[in-house]
């Protein structure tokens, strides 16, 4: 039976990602981190087994930040951050993502960093699998015509 | 690009270690962080804890001002968090006959926290329902952005006519340009706002459900500027989703009108309007099961001519409403007072 902490240092990094994934702001990132977090201390809920867990972490994190970027607030200004990473490259890449919807960068991130299939990420993320294939297919094409290169 | 470079990108992404370890200790008991700590007399607390900020924090700011037991005590009673990490200002400025008082602040790294008060000095405007409509800023000598931030009240007391409220914003790099001093502007004050607060139910007859409502596809967000958001752990796709065509709207409560109910592809909708909406009135629903049990919701809202419309989605099975009974809270009314309320004051590192 894993504790309260272990849980948080296992999913720390993969909350902390698939929330930068969606909004793309460390600062964000930060607060949807703790918000996920905090929203597991409070319901505490029953996972049936290690994957359930993980899906658990994967999905209300990407309902925290979404409910994040509409925020009020969030609507009025959104100002960009700088070159975050260490490669030109992935500077490159990280700004052409930020030009994507949303919705595109998380099947992006649950498909390239996480690992999982179109119909896994339609139940991760409760759309169907052909609007994944969709969005998939569409967040490659902008990102090759944004960075006028081959993303496979 | 290949998808490894995606992988390297996100390898370099973690969070902030303080912000870890800050989740751990929520998970610890209380007792060990506060235990003996709580029965000591408040001067006591006061004196130990802020010896501890200042030797754990190399980035805290402090005002130069008085630092009186009284005033603290104050600050105590809206959270011991409060009473111990804030530092007094009290300075005022009055425009439109109302005081606005920046009573305490707490500036920390990128963030900063203020107390602020509004007292009405020719009438009652300012009640327990008064409002900034997000018009605060913070001026300092390099331009601060407020990255995020948000404003939760601490109620209104009648005795001192004082409405109080907690601002908190952040912004990232601040916390090496703070300067000498700083500088709090308000400049709207909302008012006379009705708000239900308390979920009450509503007159909304979840036998009388339409099973075959008219709905769009909800691509017609893409060309909108609209708002969204969830309670608990449910995970909406607005785009994916069908939503009701508008009905002829029906007088609901104060300004909002009822433009719709049905229930389509598994979930439950209900539809508002409100026309010329002021960016402040709004409503919010819960199903609540005869235990108790409130039923998870979301609720999309967009802008249509000068008219502003909600819908709230309920993932509820037909034969399941009937277990149910429909509750809202909900703000409306509301007047904007523009004016001009700015405190400036001196800022003193405690490096």
């Amino acid at each position: 039976m894993q504790n309260d902490e272990e849980i948080i240092r296992k999913y720390a990094d993969m909350v902390y990602r698939m929330a930068f994934a969606h909004v793309r702001r460390h600062a964000d990132a930060d607060d949807i981190f703790q918000e996920v977090f905090l929203r597991y201390l409070k319901k505490r809920p029953q996972f049936e087994n290690e994957e359930h867990e993980k899906r658990w972490f994967l999905k209300v994190t990407t309902n925290c930040a979404k409910s994040y970027l509409t925020s009020a607030w969030m609507r009025y200004f959104v100002p960009l951050e700088g070159e975050i990473f260490k490669e030109p490259e992935e500077n490159r890449l990280s700004e052409a993502l930020s030009q994507l919807p949303p919705k595109y960068r998380d099947v992006i991130h649950l498909h390239y960093y996480e690992g999982y299939k179109t119909e896994e990420i339609a139940e991760i993320l409760r759309r169907k699998p052909d609007t994944v294939r969709k969005q998939l297919s569409r967040a490659r094409e902008q990102l090759k015509e944004i960075l006028k290169e081959e993303f496979s | 690009m290949k998808s490894a470079v995606y992988r390297q990108m996100n390898e370099q992404l973690h969070p902030n270690p303080k912000t870890v370890d800050k989740l751990i200790e929520q998970t610890r008991p209380q007792k060990s962080i506060f235990g003996k700590f709580s029965r000591l007399p408040k001067p006591a607390r006061t004196a130990i804890l802020t010896a501890l900020i200042v030797a754990l924090s190399s980035t805290t700011l402090t005002v130069a001002s008085d630092n009186s037991a009284e005033f603290r005590d104050m600050l105590y009673s809206i959270s011991p968090r409060v009473g111990a990490l804030f530092s007094p200002v009290m300075m005022s400025d009055v425009s439109q006959g109302i005081q606005m008082t920046v009573e305490a602040v707490y500036i920390n790294g990128d963030d900063a926290e203020f107390i602020i008060s509004l007292k009405d000095l020719e009438g009652d405007r300012i009640s327990k329902s008064a409002g900034l409509n997000d018009s605060y800023h913070i001026i300092r000598p390099i331009y601060f952005d407020m990255s995020s931030y948000g404003c939760a009240g601490l109620g209104y007391d009648p005795e001192t006519q004082k409405r109080r409220y907690h601002i908190f914003t952040h912004e990232p790099n601040a916390g090496k340009f703070w300067g000498d001093t700083l500088s709090f502007s308000v400049s709207e004050i909302m008012y006379g706002m009705n708000f239900v607060r308390e979920k009450v139910p509503v007159p909304i007859d979840l036998t009388q459900v339409d099973y075959n409502p008219k709905t769009v596809s909800g691509a017609f967000l893409n060309e909108k500027g609209h708002g969204s958001g969830g309670t608990g752990t449910i995970y909406f796709d607005e785009y994916s989703a069908e939503y009701l065509v508008p009905q002829t709207p029906q007088d609901f409560i104060d300004e909002i009108q009822l433009t719709g109910i049905g229930w389509k592809n598994g979930y439950l909708h209900i539809q508002n309007c409100i026309e010329n909406w002021n960016g402040n009135s709004h409503i919010g629903y819960y199903l609540v099961a005869e235990n108790g049990d409130i039923l998870e919701s979301f609720t999309v809202s967009w802008k249509e001519t000068s008219s502003e419309y909600f819908e709230t989605f309920f993932e509820v099975k037909p034969e399941e409403l009937k277990n149910y009974q429909v509750y809202a809270e909900y703000v409306t009314g509301g007047e904007i007072l523009k004016g001009n309320w700015e405190v400036k004051f001196p800022l003193k590192n405690l490096e």
